[in-house]
């Protein structure tokens, strides 16, 4: 999920800089060394599980986790989806340099959200973990796929269509991450769950 | 997994200072996003043409970078000549492309070409340890630096993680397919990767800590400006210049 360079304007582009500055800042704030260190492994590890492919019939589609991320990093997810973020826009061109705020904007917020509302479900076992972990896989799918839509939307009337193939070409998309998302939860549960409950 | 492909290389370009590419990347990159002209783009397209020639980069990997970047426009090419209104170019039976439409893709698939082309030979001729010391010395805050460094840093140990655990699979026989069987697989698969990941953080930060880590790295290089690259800074400054003023 990506904006390319060049179609947003410029006050769209400054809000992502300035909500995005401010969750990153948040993120720093209080982070300890040892936090460090483990956020940036997770972002690596959240860059590289983007590898993975799921087949689905004749394509296949790769994996987001945001929701996952913000299970697993709080509230330094901004920062540890926004490093991942800064890297693609340098070496790989897509994503890019004036629509990082953005970028990480939308895959971060929802990230947060699912943290704020998930975390404490897990921690209390108010719901099962399948279905906890589905809906954050799902949600945080969908809120992205909805962020990008709307920002897109902000460029003028003519992108609202683009901006609606944006989000019906997400929806498989947050079935998938929703299944793997309450897999592996419940797989972290049983191996290692003080990842999770903090 | 090699990163930053585009790197290596001895010519005028990576050899400058990194601070001086950064610096001179962010205007003409927020200048040719934000432009609705269609000559200025073609400037800036021009300009970013000219940058990766210097840089030497006219090869097969340039143009498979390129190609990415124009697939994710494809859906505005999808949308965009139907729904802008204007005159019509072309009727395809009830829809009518509007020339409005065609030349605003062509607009911005032109910016955002040239933002890439900007970006591979620009901050793209520098390594990611010399970017992030450019951006300590661009007030970006040090522990950030500090986490993006480590990030970098371990992508590649990650992904041999990630390529052994992915062997395992095939040797044992999996084959992935569309079936809930290859959902569960992937599903403890990333499970197992972070969970790698968890316990290697915990030893690399011990390790840190034990060869006294506070919180930055200390740095023992430094950057010098030499005429070249105030050369390239004054060069850049009148191609911003030349892109304004059109």
């Amino acid at each position: 999920m990506h904006i390319s360079e060049g179609i947003l304007p410029l006050t769209t582009l400054g809000a992502g800089y300035a909500i995005s500055a401010l969750g990153v800042g948040v993120g720093l704030k209080n982070i300890r060394d040892d936090e460090m260190v483990r956020t940036a492994l997770l972002s690596s590890t959240f860059f590289v599980a983007s590898l993975i492919h799921i087949p689905i019939g004749p394509t296949s589609i790769h994996l987001v986790l945001n929701g996952f991320v913000g299970l697993l990093a709080g509230w330094s997810c901004f920062i540890a989806i926004g490093i991942a973020l800064l890297l693609q826009a340098l070496l790989f061109q897509f994503g890019g340099i004036t629509t990082l705020g953005i970028n990480t904007l939308v895959m971060s917020l929802p990230a947060l959200v699912c943290f704020l509302i998930f975390s404490p479900l897990l921690s209390g076992k108010k719901l099962p973990v399948a279905m906890t972990g589905f809906l954050c896989g799902f949600t945080s799918v969908f809120f992205s796929a909805l962020l990008l839509s709307l920002s897109l939307a902000t460029a003028g009337e003519s992108f609202f269509p683009a901006a609606r193939l944006v989000f019906a070409a997400n929806t498989p998309l947050m079935l998938i991450d929703g299944l793997i998302t309450t897999l592996a939860l419940q797989f972290i549960m049983k191996v290692k769950p003080e990842m999770l409950v903090s | 997994m090699l990163l930053d492909a585009f790197s290596t290389g001895n010519s005028p370009l990576h050899t400058l200072d990194p601070r001086v590419k950064l610096l001179a990347y962010l205007p003409v990159t927020i200048l040719t996003a934000l432009s609705d002209d269609l000559r200025q783009a073609s400037v800036a397209l021009a300009g970013g043409i000219v940058l990766a020639g210097i840089a030497g980069f006219y090869t097969r990997l340039l143009l498979k970078r390129l190609a990415v970047v124009n697939v994710f426009l494809i859906f505005l090419w999808l949308t965009l000549p139907f729904s802008v209104s204007g005159e019509p170019l072309w009727h395809i039976g009830t829809l009518a492309l509007s020339k409005n439409g065609v030349s605003l893709c062509l607009l911005i698939t032109i910016k955002a070409n040239a933002i890439a082309l900007f970006t591979v030979s620009l901050p793209g001729t520098s390594t990611i340890a010399s970017l992030s010391h450019a951006m300590l010395h661009l007030r970006v805050p040090k522990k950030l630096v500090t986490m993006f460094y480590f990030f970098y840093r371990y992508i590649g140990v990650i992904a041999n993680e990630y390529e052994n655990m992915l062997r395992m699979l095939h040797a044992r026989g999996f084959r992935p397919d569309t079936s809930m069987h290859t959902v569960r697989i992937y599903a403890y698969f990333t499970g197992m990767l972070f969970i790698k990941s968890y316990e290697r953080s915990e030893r690399v930060y011990n390790a840190l800590l034990m060869r006294g880590f506070n919180g930055q790295i200390p740095l023992l290089a430094h950057f010098t400006l030499r005429r070249q690259d105030l050369v390239f800074t004054w060069c850049m400054g009148g191609f911003v210049l030349i892109i304004t003023l059109l």
